[in-house]
């Protein structure tokens, strides 16, 4: 039985009734059994989940005179101005043509260079589902539509919560544990603590932009700790609460990484790429320096975390959605100039989440929750130019409008995600577990990458 | 006086621990550890964790952690011998203490920024008598979220305190009222988009805002899915929750909430709202831009066309507040909040009881739910019953508070300057990254949530990096901060910072160390540290000869409040 399929069967059962030590155990002899890792190359896989909702209408707009004329009608005084739109040039069939906000132009660069791609219209779904079905309360929908949490739950489980509680990349962790066997850091580090979709049987990494802090009484690099931690280490043995046993498992966990991390990071390469100094760009940053040091951690697959903030723009957004479009195109293309420094724009691609697009319709000055909305790809592994995806009718009460404009998605964002999950190593059989609903969609994956 | 009340204290609890026969080797029983906490309540009385019946120093560190910022020696001295109701009715009846007049005097200061409102808090924390309404203004300040992350109240530290005050004020009364208040305070309006709602225009495709309707619904008042009374979910003859609401019912309460704005907005001043910028008093009504058509809310509940904006939103939070979710909806959060993270149905039951009805037919007493929180036989004695799995994780910043009032602080700065407490805590005061608070009452870590199945919602924001910056303040705010003796003698540069005056544990480590370590062991755990435990500390400060004794015993504060044993609230 190779590694691998040992895991599967593990997994299958449920590791969670295996007692940790036990599985530990068996991850050691496993580890010294297997030959090599399961992948010699080396890729990462970069979430930038948008907090919030973005209004992704907004981001990608009607650029011609009938179509932009029924989009400025429907969004009245949230309309981007015409004469700002930056014409995406495309050989993509579209039902109008499209730009996107002159504050986004990196975007627009990336996108003509071929370098980001994006998918139209994404969101939640149980089975592919129409207006009519849902008239007739014969759809079978994903539960609490509209909802902050639920929503963002329901992106990063990648299904409704047929496999438990975790979510995808959680998931795709589980599966290929063995091909980081020289790692003690987890496949999956979060810049933006603990959250669903890094979620598995193994704990993820959850850093600082700041890096990975020392324990400064608990550092064994320093000898004048050495009693204080032989004691603790004796005194924590001697609790059996449940709740204690988690927590000293997350300590343990960090005391042991914060040293690789830390000792990584030191001798990280300086990269020539800049970043601004705002939260996403010190994210991102940071992601860029742990994919450098990527050799010293003995990773060969990573998956990262970054969370940012603000776009639950109900009031407002005219002041500051602009302000994060602009933001969030700087700094992907600063990332991406980053990946290039290092030589692995084939190897790393970045993709953008968020928890629902935006109503259609203002509220004053802004707008509420809706469900479908645009995503982002970036990357030189990706067929980039182009968008993929159906793009929406924008006129009120159409077969696509929910109502006041909450679009229904024409792409689940499990398809969204499986096709990353393919890209990063994940056979057809394994993307089945990790996405169960995926087969009631015609086309379980996407090309755009 | 307090020397010998303390001593006596200690002698029983000692005695209880097994110390009459310290040499008895371990057994490597795995209950051995949380019973030999336990025993000592019980030794010579049985009874003696009921309710009605005078605590034992155990008993008042226990309830004094679920209560208050943190037990101190002192103030389980002071408590010893009462009940637990009557400590309880003592701090309802105390007046409250505003965190507004302590940052008041900074306000005009060209630097005025958080770091005051944080001081506030911690100083209330560490210093307000009426410790039980602070601790449940804290709890309700994660339910009823408002956060400083917001372009207009992040530059505002005095109305986001002025709503922090609110839930002080309202914390004992009734849930109708604080639902109300939190409603119209112009910090909620700002925070969740009802300030300067509009009722629709249908012609240019405006429809009002749904933001606060949703919140207040999934979030402040019942929930998304239906509840049985003791919490649990109620389920449809096919097995499926069923939702308490959906976008119909958003809609509704969306209308119900158009036409307010700052104090004192009329309609010819409406879009002027810098000129009526009040950020402390109650939001109110201009009827032009309130929606005047029936609104449809509730299953029957329907608010009639041409009423004003104030008899429909009274209505409508009625309708709120007597919807059959709230009382296990509030009340699980709670008890969540101050005793255990994983309450039986039928301490929740008990609670929504209270909650329903307070025993004079009023609903949503809330002084009468924390009474009946804290004195349910399951807060008192829960920790014997299931001593693997009472108790809940204790939030990151309290252990700050814990130590700082258990280890007497000092600073000769003007301020309690602790500006950015994230940094350390992953969490502080009225400073969620969303409405949906630092973490979720549903949380837990996967390898907990498969083995046993119980919650620690805490632990969400206990991080590799938060659980290290959490521990590194313990070593440089406790651990190598420590002094003896007159403050005064230190350096005036040091003075700034905050200090642990462990005078007290020294004093008690010179005549015996493992009195002094018993005295920790209560004040900081509530017993939970084992005979083993208590015995490898002892061992430690014993061989530690080349130390100053301050040291000695900041390192074993140090070693326990970092352990898992000091992290879970029991």
């Amino acid at each position: 039985m190779k590694r691998r399929d040992v895991l599967k069967s593990i997994l299958a059962m449920g590791v969670g009734a295996t007692s940790l030590s036990a599985t530990a155990g068996q991850l050691q002899i496993m580890n010294a059994l297997s030959q090599q890792a399961r992948h010699s190359d080396f890729k990462a896989l970069v979430c930038i989940f948008l907090y919030g909702g973005n209004d992704s209408y907004n981001m990608l707009v009607p650029t011609e005179a009938q179509s932009y004329q029924q989009y400025a009608q429907v969004r009245q005084n949230l309309a981007v101005e015409q004469s700002t739109l930056l014409s995406l040039n495309t050989t993509t069939q579209l039902p109008y043509a499209l730009g996107v906000p002159d504050y986004m132009s990196p975007v627009a660069e990336l996108f003509h260079s071929n370098q980001l791609a994006f998918v139209n219209n994404v969101g939640p779904l149980v089975e592919p589902t129409t207006k009519s079905a849902i008239q007739s309360s014969s759809a079978n929908l994903p539960p609490q539509l509209f909802s902050h949490n639920d929503q963002q739950r329901l992106w990063e489980q990648g299904n409704n919560s047929l496999v438990g509680t975790g979510g995808w990349a959680g998931r795709v962790a589980d599966l290929l544990d063995d091909v980081n066997p020289q790692s003690s850091i987890p496949l999956n580090i979060s810049l933006a603590g603990n959250n669903v979709l890094q979620t598995g049987n193994r704990p993820l990494y959850a850093m600082t932009a700041e890096g990975a802090d020392m324990f400064g009484a608990l550092n064994p690099e320093h000898d004048w700790n050495e009693r204080r931690i032989s004691v603790f280490d004796r005194l924590i043995q001697l609790d059996s609460h449940n709740l204690g046993g988690a927590y000293r498992s997350i300590l343990n966990g960090a005391r042991s990484k914060a040293l690789v991390v830390n000792q990584g990071l030191e001798a990280a390469p300086r990269l020539t790429t800049e970043f601004a100094d705002n939260s996403l760009h010190n994210d991102l940053a940071m992601v860029a320096k742990m994919i450098s040091i990527r050799e010293q951690l003995g990773m060969q697959r990573q998956i990262y975390f970054v969370g940012y903030g603000g776009w639950d723009t109900h009031d407002q957004q005219n002041d500051l959605h602009p302000e994060l479009l602009s933001n969030l195109a700087s700094a992907m293309q600063n990332f991406n100039a980053a990946m290039t420094e290092l030589g692995l724009e084939q190897q790393v691609t970045t993709f953008t989440a968020s928890e629902f697009g935006r109503t259609l319709t203002s509220n004053g000055d802004g707008t509420d929750h809706g469900w479908g909305g645009h995503q982002m790809v970036m990357g030189g592994a990706v067929n980039g130019g182009q968008l993929y995806g159906q793009m929406p009718s924008l006129s009120l009460n159409s077969e696509d409008d929910f109502g006041e404009g909450r679009i229904i998605p024409t792409t689940s964002s499990e398809q969204y995600a499986a096709t990353l999950a393919r890209w990063f190593g994940l056979s057809d059989s394994e993307l089945e577990l990790v996405f169960p609903l995926l087969s009631r969609f015609d086309q379980p994956t996407l090309s755009f990458i | 006086m307090f020397k010998s009340v303390l001593l006596t204290i200690l002698l029983s609890t000692l005695v209880a621990c097994g110390g009459s026969d310290p040499s008895t080797p371990e057994n490597s029983n795995d209950d051995r550890v949380v019973d030999s906490g336990n025993n000592d309540s019980d030794s010579g009385d049985d009874n003696a964790d009921s309710t009605g019946i005078p605590m034992t120093a155990l008993d008042a560190a226990r309830l004094l952690n679920q209560a208050t910022y943190g037990a101190t020696l002192s103030e389980i001295e002071d408590i010893t011998g009462q009940t637990r109701e009557q400590w309880i009715d003592a701090q309802l009846a105390l007046p409250a203490s505003y965190h507004l007049p302590l940052i008041e005097p900074f306000s005009e200061r060209e630097e005025f920024w958080r770091n005051y409102r944080v001081a506030a808090w911690f100083n209330r924390a560490l210093y307000a008598d009426d410790q039980l309404r602070q601790r449940v203004a804290f709890a309700l300040s994660e339910i009823f979220v408002v956060s400083e992350f917001n372009g207009v109240l992040f530059d505002s530290p005095m109305a986001v305190t002025h709503y922090y005050d609110l839930l002080v004020e309202h914390a004992f009364s009734d849930y109708r009222t604080l639902l109300e208040a939190v409603t119209l305070s112009p910090a909620m309006g700002v925070y969740l988009s009802m300030l300067g709602n509009e009722k629709p225009d249908l012609e240019r495709n405006i429809r009002p805002d749904e933001n606060y309707a949703r919140e207040v619904m999934q979030l402040f008042s019942i929930g998304l899915v239906e509840l049985n009374l003791d919490g649990s979910v109620k389920l449809d003859s096919e097995n499926q929750p069923i939702p308490t609401y959906g976008q119909d019912e958003i809609k509704g309460f969306a209308h119900v909430f158009t036409g307010w704005h700052f104090n004192g907005t009329a309609e010819n001043t409406w879009y002027y709202w810098w000129d009526n910028m009040d950020l402390f008093e109650p939001m109110s009504a201009v009827q032009a831009f309130h929606d005047e058509n029936e609104k449809q809310l509730f299953p029957g509940v329907l608010l009639p066309a041409e009423q004003t904006a104030e008899l429909n939103l009274e209505q409508a939070l009625d309708a709120l507040a007597n919807h059959s979710n709230v009382p296990a909806f509030i009340s699980k959060q709670l008890i969540q909040k101050l005793v255990t993270s994983n309450p039986s149905p039928d301490y929740v039951q008990r609670i929504s009881q209270v909650f329903e009805d307070n025993g004079s037919g009023e609903r949503g007493n809330l002084g009468d739910v924390v009474r009946a929180i804290l004195t349910d036989e399951e807060a008192v004695e829960g920790h014997i019953n299931a001593p693997q799995s009472f108790g809940k994780i204790r939030e990151p910043i309290l252990k700050a508070t814990h130590m700082w009032r258990a280890f007497e602080m000092h600073t000769d700065g003007e301020i309690i300057d602790m500006g950015w407490p994230e940094y350390f805590f992953n969490q502080a005061p009225l400073a969620s990254p969303s409405v949906f608070n630092f973490y979720r009452p549903d949380y837990s870590p996967p390898t907990l949530k498969n083995e046993t199945g119980l919650l620690a919602p805490e632990l969400q924001i206990v991080t590799d990096a938060a659980v290290t910056r959490t521990t590194n303040f313990l070593a440089w705010f406790g651990l190598w901060r420590a002094f003896t003796g007159d403050f005064s003698d230190l350096e005036e540069d040091d003075r700034q910072s905050m200090w642990i005056d462990v005078s007290e544990y020294v004093a008690l480590a010179e005549s015996s160390p493992s009195e002094m370590i018993a005295a920790l062991n209560l004040v900081l755990t509530a017993n939970t540290l084992s005979e083993e435990a208590m015995l490898i500390l002892e061992e430690e400060y014993q061989a530690m000869t080349w130390a100053e004794d301050k040291d000695k015993v900041a390192n074993l504060i140090f070693l326990i409040m970092a352990s898992p044993q000091y992290a879970v609230q029991r």
